[in-house]
């Protein structure tokens, strides 16, 4: 509608409808106001378009090129209303492969794209350890404090300490996490509080400070503007409110995903003191002026020889990492993401290889139309613009339903989408996804559109008039359809032997044994802590009484808690062998899981004991405590020999002997796809108070978690459970971002497959429909059906080979994306492959086979008359 | 001028004083008996007040229709005079012609 007349359009439109409703009813009016926007459509873009040449600017010729291009379109429009079906085929293929694509890619966006919601986050660095657990791990206090002094390329660093606390004081006490950070944390990112003040160096020095994040503040503590200078209880502890952050702000941390930390606290000084050997700190830093990545990952090898020279002991075979914050966080899901939108980009690549079959077929009808336009003059450059300008149209229709289909997919994804994936709820269609559907359909239309209306334009007037309407593909017409087919049967088999073997290794990890049961196991966090917890006997008492209190629930057949649940991550030290020589070095010695035990821990997961005893309750009380370990570390510490009453230590001055009381076999504690560790079990706390409660029940588990809660508040109303989840869940959960993507690009590979199929079948009855007349003379000279079928179907497998083999080329090439995304299994995997082979060639032979049968059940008479 | 553009012109004649894109459009529509949208009403409006054949002068804007002023169109005395020329071309024209 024109600008100036829209309001008075918009006007008259409602009063008449308000006139109509009363006149015919409320169904008839909106029938009627329907179709009076549907029609008016075409009168006010027509009109646009006038409007458009009439103020153009340009010169006298640029005005008629637009004219003719404007008149071009309007051609185009009428001829594809004229095919309905051609049309709808085209643009739903486009708007479904326009629209996949520009879904994902407002996920990989969101997801992967957009920067850290820091100032200049590209900035903002992680520093990581690595040592004898290779990459990546977290600094020691010593090492750290010695970084802020020596390093001359970072602007600022600062030290996390993530840790949980449970918020009292209010009507339901909550587990929240949180972080300790140094006092010059705040600045070093860029970010003034939003109240209050920010934690100071001072503070380091005079705890009892807390700063709030924006949520914990409106949340749980009911977003007041005069909580400054009140109090929060945190472990039962008071801490007084110094400030609030702003919404949206985090402590970047390579353990946590952007905005999980709900409170800050300024780490104490004497923390980061302690031992040069314990690395548990992450450091966050910001890198000084003109400074980047590398020069500062330079700058801290410089550092880490420095303190390998001075600390020998601990820091011998040490070195650092800087990761950018973007990578360290989002890189992983980036390549997965990436992968994703590869696979979908490569299907849209499939399905304009069909469009511009199709196209390529009916500018092959069109010859004699061609051909006449030719003979009265049109240049070859007027017919390119005619035969294009359908092409542009349908993808930019195309496109526009892409972009609509596209709103919709990104909600469906969003559903579906792994929680692991960070930054979720902010995916959506925005502006970028909006040109990149853009530049995807005129993407498309170049592609599919450009070469036929090329080659169609260049027509044989001869040759096309002496036939009289007999169409056929010139050879260079049909070559370059066949090629089509050929790229798309390749790109099919590439991208079906990636998804075959991402399915493949999707199943191995899934049915490997992690060496414990998960079925009918709930699991959750306990984590005690306040003031009654002075003490180890504290916590003792505390366990003790919820192991008894759980176990005494009707149901439940076994209870136990460990410090860090399988599959899960763990911590680790290495260990002195008796017997072994003196280590030179903190690092020297097997590196040993630990892992703390109470309870029934073992039977409750069904880990299989396979020598000696489980753990009694004396073991904690010796002097050389007995602790359990696993296969693993016997085959490791005592190769060939009975590990039974044999000893080690975590400490050379003086040794603190742990005995081997029993062995139990292996489980995967760092993930499914990581080998078991060497792994010791004791019946203590060591080094973690908190833990996981694991308990055995027969029934329905979900029945049972109110019971299991009371029961643990009885024992002390203010440390609840959190993370209730079952074993099962969680084992499901570490393979959801896995599962996603594996059939997130299985799907794509079937689509490709199926496109790919329609293409040959489109190409072949083509090639039918134009030699029914031969194939009839064939058989009336008495050529056998199974001749004509042969005769045809061989088109199609000598393309399916030619694509096969292309396609092996690819498949080749990228078995470097498929390595570090596959397990278990080889990049490439001749079974596989083979697999991917046969069923292409399979494919294309239905595909062919169809109209080949369809052409020899037509009598040659009929076949023959068909001219 | 176009065949839509003397329907549009001829209807504002006839309506005189009250003519306004609803009236035109009924008007059009109670006469030739096809179905006339307001696309393409508004948009042959837009294109004669451009070649300077009629003028406008907004009215009153009710409730029913959305708080939105009334536009009233009338024709000027060029449009008249494009209207008889093409009158008299056609009328020329048909002179003798049966179908």
């Amino acid at each position: 509608m024109p600008a100036g007349q829209r309001d008075a359009a918009l006007g008259d439109a409602a009063e008449e409808f308000v006139l109509r409703v009363g006149r015919e009813g409320w169904a008839s009016a909106r029938r009627w106001y329907r179709r009076q926007v549907w029609r008016s459509i075409g009168p006010a873009a027509r009109h646009r378009a006038g409007l458009l040449v009439e103020t153009w600017r340009g010169t006298e010729g640029e005005r008629e090129r637009m004219a003719a291009w404007i008149n071009d379109f309007r051609l185009a429009f009428r001829a594809l209303r004229r095919r309905p079906g051609f049309s709808l085929t085209v643009l739903v293929t486009l708007a479904l492969g326009v629209g996949a694509n520009t879904a994902l890619f407002g996920v990989f966006r969101t997801v992967f794209l957009e920067p850290v919601p820091l100032p200049h986050s590209d900035q903002l660095m992680i520093v990581m350890e690595q040592g004898g657990f290779g990459c990546c791990g977290p600094a020691s206090g010593p090492d750290y404090l010695d970084w802020v002094e020596r390093n001359r390329t970072f602007s600022g660093l600062t030290v996390l300490s993530p840790t949980t606390f449970t918020l009292t004081g209010l009507p339901e006490p909550e587990r929240i996490s949180g972080t300790y950070v140094t006092g010059s944390a705040f600045d070093m990112l860029g970010v003034a509080p939003l109240m209050g003040r920010a934690l100071l160096p001072e503070d380091q020095d005079a705890p009892g400070v807390v700063v709030l994040s924006y949520a914990l503040w409106k949340n749980q503590l009911g977003g007041g503007q005069d909580v400054l200078g009140t109090t929060v209880e945190l472990d039962g502890t008071p801490y007084t409110v110094v400030g609030v952050m702003p919404e949206g702000f985090d402590v970047p941390s390579p353990w946590s995903q952007m905005g999980s930390f709900r409170l800050y606290l300024p780490f104490q000084n004497e923390k980061l003191t302690e031992n040069r050997g314990s690395h548990s700190f992450p450091v966050v830093g910001r890198l000084g002026p003109a400074q980047t990545k590398e020069t500062a990952q330079a700058d801290m090898d410089r550092i880490m020889r420095d303190l390998a020279a001075e600390y020998p002991q601990s820091n011998g075979d040490r070195s650092a990492r800087v990761f950018t914050v973007h990578e360290y966080l989002f890189g992983n899901v980036g390549k997965q993401l990436g992968l994703i939108l590869g696979a979908a980009g490569v299907v849209l690549l499939i399905a304009c290889g069909n469009v511009a079959g199709l196209l390529l077929a009916r500018a092959a009808g069109r010859e004699t139309e061609l051909a006449v336009r030719a003979a009265l003059g049109a240049s070859r450059r007027a017919m390119v613009r005619l035969l294009f300008s359908e092409a542009l149209l349908l993808a930019l229709v195309g496109g526009v339903l892409g972009l609509l289909f596209s709103f919709a997919a990104i909600d469906g994804l969003k559903a579906v989408l792994p929680p692991s994936i960070p930054r979720i709820d902010r995916i959506r269609v925005d502006g970028w996804a909006l040109v990149f559907a853009l530049g995807a359909s005129a993407f498309t239309a170049l592609l599919f559109g450009m070469v036929p209306a090329l080659l169609a334009s260049r027509t044989n007037l001869a040759a096309s008039v002496k036939e009289g309407g007999y169409a056929t593909l010139a050879p260079a017409k049909e070559r370059l359809r066949n090629a089509f087919i050929v790229g798309q049967i390749a790109l099919g088999l590439v991208l079906a032997n990636g998804a075959a073997l991402l399915v493949q290794s999707y199943a191995a990890l899934r049915g490997q044994d992690f060496g414990f049961d998960t079925d009918g196991i709930v699991t959750m966090a306990l984590n005690p802590a306040g003031p009654r917890y002075q003490d180890d006997e504290a916590y003792v008492t505390f366990y003790d009484q919820v192991l008894q209190r759980v176990g005494a629930i009707p149901g439940v057949t076994s209870v136990g808690t460990i410090s860090r649940l399988p599959l899960f991550g763990g911590m680790n030290g290495s260990v002195w062998v008796e017997g072994t020589p003196p280590r030179q070095n903190a690092g020297e010695g097997p590196l040993v899981e630990v892992t703390s035990v109470n309870g029934d821990y073992f039977r409750t997961m069904g880990i299989p004991l396979l020598k000696g005893r489980l753990l009694e309750p004396d073991d904690s009380v010796s002097a050389a405590p007995g602790v359990v370990i696993n296969q693993r570390f016997a085959d490791v510490g005592w190769p060939d020999q009975d590990p039974l009453g044999k000893r080690f230590s975590f400490d050379d001055n003086p040794p603190q002997w742990l005995t081997v009381v029993g062995v139990v076999g292996d489980v995967r504690q760092w993930g499914p796809e990581q080998a078991p560790q060497a792994q010791m079990y004791a019946p203590f706390m060591l080094w973690s108070s908190s833990a996981y409660l694991t308990v055995r029940a027969s029934g329905d588990l979900g029945a049972l978690v109110p019971r299991i809660r009371e029961a643990i508040q009885e024992v002390d109303p203010a440390q609840p459970p959190s993370d209730v989840q079952t074993m099962e869940a969680r084992v499901d959960r570490t393979f959801a971002q896995r599962r996603f993507y594996t059939t997130l690009i299985a799907l794509f590979a079937v689509a490709a497959l199926f496109l790919a199929a329609a293409g040959v079948y489109g190409t072949v009855s083509y090639f039918v429909a134009r030699r029914v007349r031969e194939l009839g003379i064939r058989m009336a000279l008495g050529a056998g059906g199974t001749g004509i079928v042969g005769l045809v179907v061989r088109r199609g497998i000598r393309l399916a080979v030619w694509g096969v083999l292309i396609g092996l080329a690819g498949v080749w090439a990228s078995t470097r994306v498929v390595e570090g995304l596959v397990y278990g299994i080889d990049a490439v995997e001749p079974l596989t492959l083979a697999g991917g082979c046969v069923a292409l060639a399979l494919v294309a032979v239905a595909a062919s086979a169809l109209p080949a049968l369809r052409a020899v059940r037509v009598p040659p008479v009929l076949a023959l008359r068909s001219e | 001028m176009g065949e839509f553009e003397q329907l549009v012109m001829l209807a504002l004649l006839r309506l005189g004083e009250d003519a306004y894109g609803m009236s035109v459009r009924e008007e059009i529509e109670r006469r030739t008996g096809r179905e006339v949208s307001y696309g393409a009403v508004y948009t042959t409006l837009d294109r004669l007040e451009r070649k300077g054949f009629v003028a406008h002068a907004l009215g009153e804007a009710t409730a029913e229709r959305g708080g939105r002023a009334k536009k009233f169109f009338r024709v000027l005395p060029a449009g008249r005079d494009a209207l008889r020329d093409t009158q008299r071309a056609l009328t020329v024209m048909w002179e003798g012609v049966r179908l």
